[in-house]
């Protein structure tokens, strides 16, 4: 870690040629890609062929015959027929919880399932009893009614489509000529010092990874398959945020913040949080095997890839380029051994594999945010390695990426089945789909299509920062944003709002607003709470994210990404945990080290050894600040030690004597 | 005893169970068939005619077994057989429906009952896998804090965590002295001094001269038992079937008498060893991946298989004393990786996660040893005591073999 590294970019030298133009969307943008019309239209071929059935029979057919005929036109249609409109509803209700199988569980055969069952029950029941009407009774007016409604569900889903290209295609010329002059503001990217929120929330990230790993106190624990107390992201959540304060704040100190993020790896290992793989992956694709990272299921994959590679590029640990470092046992013993180059080749194995050139989340389901996050992985282990697992696919990615996922007016959507080239709105993000995603908004994989989309994105947002910073006095934000429900509906919070208020005015460019924000955030949702409570009033993932973005300042993930690890210059700091939390180790001239010792949860007036490394062998250090001042000598192997009493919090500078004498 | 007095007295067994039914049928005509139906499951013979009697003889029935299973009350099964037979012979008439009694000639009552012995321990296994009962289980195991928690154990088991406790030499401190109080609770013979007198009639005296192998090598492993009791219990090795005293009347279980052979070697028994690894190596050998359960010392009849964690147990300290190999190992390897990808949140996935790193102690398996290393154990008594031993001989792997032997006098046979 060199001093300029964490320089704020603002403040950088630059003398790289000025950003090219912004890459504008095309005028004639296509209704979808060729992969996906293929997608469709085979989809339509066979919904074609069964509503063909269906007519025939239903012309040519005795009673029985119709009733299976009209239930292929329209699910259930033969069962107004038959005149048993309860069937007709229940098969409605099946529909729908077969619906939402399809898209929770990959319960891809579910529909169909329905569709088949429900032809050959009316059949079945085409010259049974009735209920209130007598046996064999068969209403006619169905036949034209079913007719009518099918046409009309298609007509309806194929206007919904339309309608919205349409709307999104007229926008181009607006948006182009936005783009063309658009003028976005640089971010802002401060150097922050810690303050005690900062110290709060890492002392709780600390406690919560760095128990045994087989334990997960503190996880909030629920469904498993993607619903909003999912541990694996939380985990990744909190391995995202740690990584940038590992960078930021303790580069100087890395061992006590290196383990929590090995912790957060190690853990992802743990079966209880990837066992959902074995059911998504035997519903979806009829596969038993439970191997998480051989088929599909990027959101694990590519999510923990990439913390893996911020893990190491913060860290500069290896450990998990051991062969069988990262293993994982099922419950009868079985073992899926790999390591951080494995994880990324079956990674990037999924992706050539990929007819769509996106591979699925759960089987059938292939997300652009999640694919985006694998490419980073794959992006950051080639930094990391030199290796050229992001180059191989790089083309066919960004070409997926533009023909298949794009819309007329620059957003992306958010999913696309890889069966059926259907996509719709999932209800995760705004109107399913988003300008930029992935964790790094495209920044370091596709820096051009990342400006676009930060520009698009940006579009009347410098403004409403401004309004809402015209309403700070003094330096303060005097309001409170209203809670919101959290996706897994477990509380109430205004976290989120907070933390895209604090995001939002970073990307503007608008300090005095973003440290305003934070400010009001840590007044409105701080809880006072220690371990194992939560400091803030929200739950584990929303907390998590909102350390992502408080501590992503100067660096952020995505120029981490870029950069990989650099080595720490000047002294390093290590203090026994839990009795010492290092919340701040620094050395931006490269010789001197600056360093916050915070006691552990319940000071102690019991001295602690602190120990320095990296100190110039030999040479004498003047370790100085809050009522502490001495003198270091650093040995042979340039090691320090000295006892320090930590029962307040302890803002000290390590620096060689010569300097201190200067 | 001999193989050759074991292979006759298995013969007569065999013998007496097919031709029981056999002179019964031939000898008693339909009331015979009645009665035979009885000797291949109590109470069947009265089905047809005294329901209510015959579900009474079966209920009995599974009482027995279970009464001979846990203490060795062997009698128990064989009354109950003759009972419901005569009371099958006395309460039957000889109408004739004789004519399509049916009678399974290939039948005897050893097998049924270790059937029903098989479903009991079978259905108990299911229960503990239902999730709510599987919940309550794991809850109730989490309740407990290591060896501090040694008297919430059963007394067989509390025996077993004594002996194994005192194997890892506790550093002297609370568990160490609680595992101590506890092994001189009055529990452990007041169960001696039952068992004995409801299998096998013993009154009076000393309550640890026959059988009860748990509570004897607990004792001596912990040194409390006095010179003239550790001389029996060697006398009592020498004279046993298997070379070691049984657990139960009847009942050698290969944890307990594992514990005991090294109880016995500790007792300066240098032949224990040897007569223990005969019996590992024969009858308790490795079959498909499993030890027995059990050898019945009557015939000499193992069976069943060991549950998991009491094997890896077993094998890890037999293994520590240089008397098998580490073919167990590679039997139980995956089910202890299992363990360990389930976690230490149920009782006998702990105990097989410590006994797995008791039994990979000196194995050269780095992947296992990685996975077997991340649960943390720290709940179950028996699983704790597992883990200090295991941390004991990573350390000294040969700590067991290298103890020093207590009481060198004691006479040996």
């Amino acid at each position: 870690m060199t001093s300029t590294d964490l320089t704020p970019p603002a403040e950088r030298d630059h003398s790289t040629p000025a950003d090219p133009p912004v890459l504008l969307l095309p005028e004639r943008p296509r209704r979808m890609g060729p992969i996906t019309r293929a997608l469709l239209l085979r989809f339509v071929a066979v919904v074609a062929l069964v509503e063909l059935a269906g007519i025939v029979l239903t012309i040519v057919g005795d009673t029985t015959w119709r009733a299976a005929g009209l239930s292929l036109v329209l699910p259930g249609g033969g069962f107004l027929f038959t005149a048993a409109p309860l069937l007709f509803v229940l098969t409605w209700a099946a529909i729908t919880v077969a619906l939402v199988l399809w898209w929770g569980m990959s319960g891809h055969w579910g529909i169909p399932l329905v569709w088949m069952l429900s032809a050959v029950a009316s059949a079945a029941l085409a010259d049974g009893p009735r209920l209130f009407v007598d046996r064999g009774t068969t209403w006619e007016w169905a036949v034209p009614v079913v007719f009518v409604a099918a046409v009309a569900l298609v007509a309806a889903v194929v206007r919904s489509f339309e309608v919205r290209f349409r709307r999104k295609r007229a926008m181009v010329p607006e948006l182009n000529q936005y783009l063309a002059s658009a003028s976005v503001p640089p971010p802002s990217r401060p150097l922050r010092e810690p303050d005690d929120m900062d110290a709060e929330l890492l002392r709780w990230a600390y406690e919560l990874t760095l128990q045994p790993i087989d334990e997960f106190r503190g996880f909030e624990w629920g469904e498993q398959f993607h619903g909003g107390t999912v541990v694996r992201y939380e985990l990744n959540y909190l391995g995202w945020a740690l990584a940038p304060y590992a960078v930021n704040y303790v580069p100087n100190a890395p061992a006590q913040v290196e383990l929590a993020l090995r912790n957060l790896v190690l853990k992802q290992t743990d079966l209880r949080v990837w066992r959902y793989w074995r059911t998504l992956n035997l519903v979806g694709n009829l596969d038993a095997n439970p191997d998480p990272l051989v088929r599909d299921n990027i959101m694990f994959s590519g999510f923990t890839g990439d913390q893996i590679n911020l893990y190491e590029a913060a860290t500069g640990s290896t450990r998990f380029d051991e062969p069988g470092s990262l293993t994982f046992v099922w419950s009868d013993g079985r073992t899926f051994a790999y390591d951080h180059h494995s994880w990324m080749e079956a990674v990037q194995r999924n992706f050539e594999q990929s007819r769509l050139g996106f591979f699925p989340c759960e089987p059938g389901w292939a997300f652009a945010a999640c694919n985006t996050i694998g490419a980073q992985a794959l992006y950051g282990h080639d930094r990391l390695h030199g290796t050229h697992l992001w180059d191989d696919i790089e083309a066919r990615w960004r070409q997926t990426l533009e023909d298949e996922y794009l819309m007329p007016d620059g957003k992306y959507a958010n999913i696309r089945s890889t069966h059926t080239g259907l996509s719709w709105d999932t209800g995760e993000t705004p109107g399913g789909e988003y300008f930029t995603t992935g964790t790094h908004h495209f920044a370091d994989i596709a820096p051009d299509i990342a400006r676009r989309g930060r520009a698009l994105s940006l579009r009347g947002v410098p403004e409403k920062m401004a309004a809402v910073a015209a309403t700070m006095v003094d330096g303060e934000l005097p309001m409170q944003l209203p809670l919101e429900w959290e996706r897994n509906r477990a509380r109430t919070t205004a976290v989120p709002s907070w933390t895209k208020l604090i995001a939002g005015a970073r990307m503007v460019g608008n300090e005095p607003l973003a440290a305003a924000a934070q400010r009001a955030h840590d007044r409105q949702c701080a809880t006072g709470e220690v371990w194992p409570e939560r400091p803030l009033a929200v739950g584990v993932a929303n907390l998590a994210l909102h350390m992502l973005v408080r501590w992503s300042t100067p660096i952020d993930n995505a120029e981490l990404n870029a950069r990989g690890y650099v080595a720490p210059v000047g002294p390093l700091v290590d203090a026994p945990w839990p009795a010492v939390l290092i919340t701040l180790a620094r050395s931006t001239d490269g010789v001197s080290l600056q360093c916050c010792l915070r006691p552990g949860a319940t000071p102690s007036a019991e001295a602690v050894d602190v120990v320095f490394d990296q100190c110039h062998p030999g040479a004498g250090y003047h370790l100085s600040g809050d009522g502490i001042e001495r003198l270091v000598v650093a040995d042979e192997q340039g090691h320090a030690s000295t006892s320090l009493v930590v029962d307040r919090p302890l803002s000290l500078r390590l620096a060689p004597s010569a300097v201190v004498d200067a | 005893m001999d193989d050759r007095s074991l292979r006759a007295r298995r013969a007569v067994v065999v013998a007496v169970s097919l031709l029981v039914p056999l002179v019964l049928v031939v000898g008693l005509g339909h009331r015979g068939v009645h009665m035979a139906r009885n000797v291949v499951f109590p109470g069947a013979g009265l089905i047809d005619e005294r329901p209510v009697v015959a579900l009474l003889f079966a209920m009995m029935a599974v009482g027995a077994t279970v009464a001979w299973v846990r203490w060795g009350v062997d009698w128990s099964v064989l009354a109950v057989v003759l009972l419901s037979t005569a009371a099958a012979g006395a309460l039957t008439s000889s109408d004739a429906h004789a004519a399509v009694a049916q009678v399974d000639r290939a039948a005897h009552e050893f097998p049924l009952v270790l059937i029903v012995a098989g479903a009991i321990t079978w259905l108990r296994s299911i229960g503990g896998r239902v999730p709510g009962v599987r919940h309550l289980h794991a809850r109730r195991a989490r309740s407990m804090a290591g060896l501090r928690d040694i008297d919430r154990l059963s007394v067989v088991d509390r025996c077993r965590c004594g002996a194994i406790a005192a194997l890892a030499d506790l550093v002297p401190g609370v568990e160490r002295d609680r595992v101590m109080a506890s092994l001189e609770q009055p529990a452990i013979a007041t169960r001696a001094r039952r068992v004995g007198l409801v299998a096998r009639g013993r009154r009076g005296g000393d309550p640890f001269r026959v059988d009860h192998a748990h509570a004897r090598a607990a004792l001596v492993l912990a040194g409390r038992l006095d010179t003239a009791q550790s001389q029996r219990f060697v006398t009592d090795a020498v004279d046993a079937p298997g070379g070691v005293p049984a657990s139960e009347p009847g009942w050698v279980r290969p944890l307990d008498a594992t514990l005991a052979a090294v109880a016995l070697d500790r007792l300066g028994d240098a032949a224990a060893g040897r007569r223990w690894t005969q019996m590992l190596r024969g009858p308790m050998s490795l079959r498909r991946g499993h030890r027995p359960a059990f050898w019945w010392t009557p015939i000499g009849v193992s069976a069943g298989s060991a549950p998991a964690w009491e094997h890896a147990a077993m094998a890890g300290i037999a293994r520590s004393m240089g008397w098998i190999g580490d073919e167990d190992w590679t039997a139980l390897r995956a089910p202890v990786l299992g363990a360990a990808a389930r976690g230490a949140r149920v009782r006998d996935d702990e105990r097989l996660i410590a006994a797995g790193r008791l039994l990979m102690v000196g194995i050269d398996d780095p992947q296992a040893a990685g996975i077997v290393a991340r649960p943390t154990v720290q709940h179950d008594p028996i699983a704790v005591a597992l883990d200090r031993l295991a941390a004991r001989l990573s350390i000294d792997p040969g700590a067991l073999r290298s103890a020093p032997r207590q009481y060198e006098g004691v006479p040996c046979r």
